[in-house]
């Protein structure tokens, strides 16, 4: 090194850098700038969306919840050159973003402390913003599956008449989880970008035939209507973290959104000849079933007080 | 504190120390959707390295999004084989 400056912490590692960018508090929102209307079945769900104003370069977003509160940031979008949208999925619950972001990103009339600048003069240090630091740092891979076990309940197979009622929500509540023991401090922090994505379904189908005519052995002798009647009952979920306590780190599945597609068809028939028919369907259908990204992913974690 | 370092802010309280652990930010980028990016970032020689992927803007439910593939191999950073648009935070401790 010809220039600069490099710091190290008590385990020799480098803290501050003239090489590299510490990140610092830029804000603390408690608040979303928008939320869908969310919901309490499937183990609940509300999608928030917080907006970080006067902030020139990508925010690094850290949320703070209570225990066994389910969070994940879902994604991140630049809406002009200083404000940025980030998207937070929840069980329902509202969590505060604690906002880190490189020293270019922040400005400060402040005239004491310490700054350290790269080779291009931006600043690489600036103690007038809270440096991030952090306690601990996980690997975390959503569980394999949403469910340990997914076996449909019985639901009505005509027009998804069960869609969303007590018996949908039961049988597609996430329920698996992985767990990691680390030590966090009580107030922990989490920076957490969810990528898994998951989704199941099952179909229900039901049929009837009505016979205007004499049946003579089963069969229908005269006019015949038949119906058949099938219903995709569906949840899609995005993986999460949550703590049950502050030695245990669990990641999970938490439901975004559930539905159901319906179809119906008739055929009719006359003396044995068939005479036409007629199809509708409604709803909304879902990508597909399955499982997807779940590679691990870094989660770390850092003291929300110090930045209260 | 005997040795080390403290920095303080102008009413006293301490900021930031020599017993602190961070991670500190290399670059970030943006990675298309079903594109690729291949880069040599020498920062991160000899450190812990975590690459953050995060998607711009991914579907509620109606569209299958796959996230890219991150591979790091020395100071080398390949991600590929993505359906959505991300950022790449490339974060390194040690």
């Amino acid at each position: 090194m010809s220039f600069g400056l490099t710091a190290f912490n008590d385990n020799n590692e480098v803290i501050i850098s003239s090489e590299l960018k510490n990140l610092h508090f830029v804000v603390k929102l408690t608040t979303p700038t928008s939320s869908t209307s969310g919901f309490t079945g499937f183990g609940g769900s509300r999608l928030h969306t917080y907006r970080v104003s006067n902030c020139a370069t990508i925010p690094v977003p850290f949320f703070h919840m209570n225990p066994n509160e389910e969070v994940g940031v879902t994604a991140v979008r630049n809406v002009n050159s200083t404000t940025w949208d980030i998207e937070v999925l929840t069980n329902n619950i509202t969590p505060t973003l604690y906002v880190f972001a490189d020293a270019t990103a922040i400005n400060s009339a402040e005239n004491f402390g310490l700054i350290v600048y790269n080779s291009d003069a931006t600043e690489a240090f600036d103690s007038r913003f809270r440096p991030l630091a952090i306690n601990a740092t996980q690997n975390v891979s959503p569980p394999s599956a949403p469910r340990n076990s997914f076996s449909p309940p019985s639901l009505d197979p005509k027009y998804c008449n069960s869609n969303g009622n007590g018996s949908h929500s039961s049988g597609w509540t996430p329920d698996k989880n992985i767990d990691y023991s680390i030590t966090m401090p009580a107030k922990p922090m989490f920076s957490y970008f969810s990528l898994g994505q998951a989704e199941l379904e099952a179909s229900y189908t039901a049929s009837e035939e009505e016979c205007d005519g004499a049946s003579v052995k089963g069969n229908c002798v005269g006019f015949v209507r038949r119906y058949f009647w099938q219903s995709n009952y569906w949840a899609f979920y995005r993986a999460t973290i949550s703590y049950p306590n502050t030695s245990t780190l669990r990641s999970q599945w938490t439901t975004t959104s559930y539905d159901c597609y319906w179809q119906e068809s008739t055929n009719d028939g006359a003396f044995g000849i068939g005479t036409g028919g007629s199809s509708s369907a409604g709803g909304a259908f879902p990508y597909s079933n399955e499982t997807i990204n779940l590679a691990a992913t870094t989660c770390i974690i850092g003291d929300a007080s110090r930045y209260d | 504190m005997s040795f080390g370092f403290q920095i303080f802010d102008a009413n006293g309280v301490l900021r930031f120390d020599s017993t602190d652990i961070t991670w500190n930010q290399v670059t970030f980028y943006t990675v298309a959707a079903g594109g690729s990016d291949s880069r040599v970032i020498p920062e991160l020689s000899g450190k812990a390295v975590a690459i953050n992927q995060i998607m711009i803007d991914p579907p509620l439910f109606d569209r299958k999004a796959v996230a890219h593939t991150v591979s790091v191999n020395g100071t080398t950073v390949d991600i590929s084989g993505g359906s959505e648009e991300v950022y790449i935070i490339v974060l390194v401790k040690g």
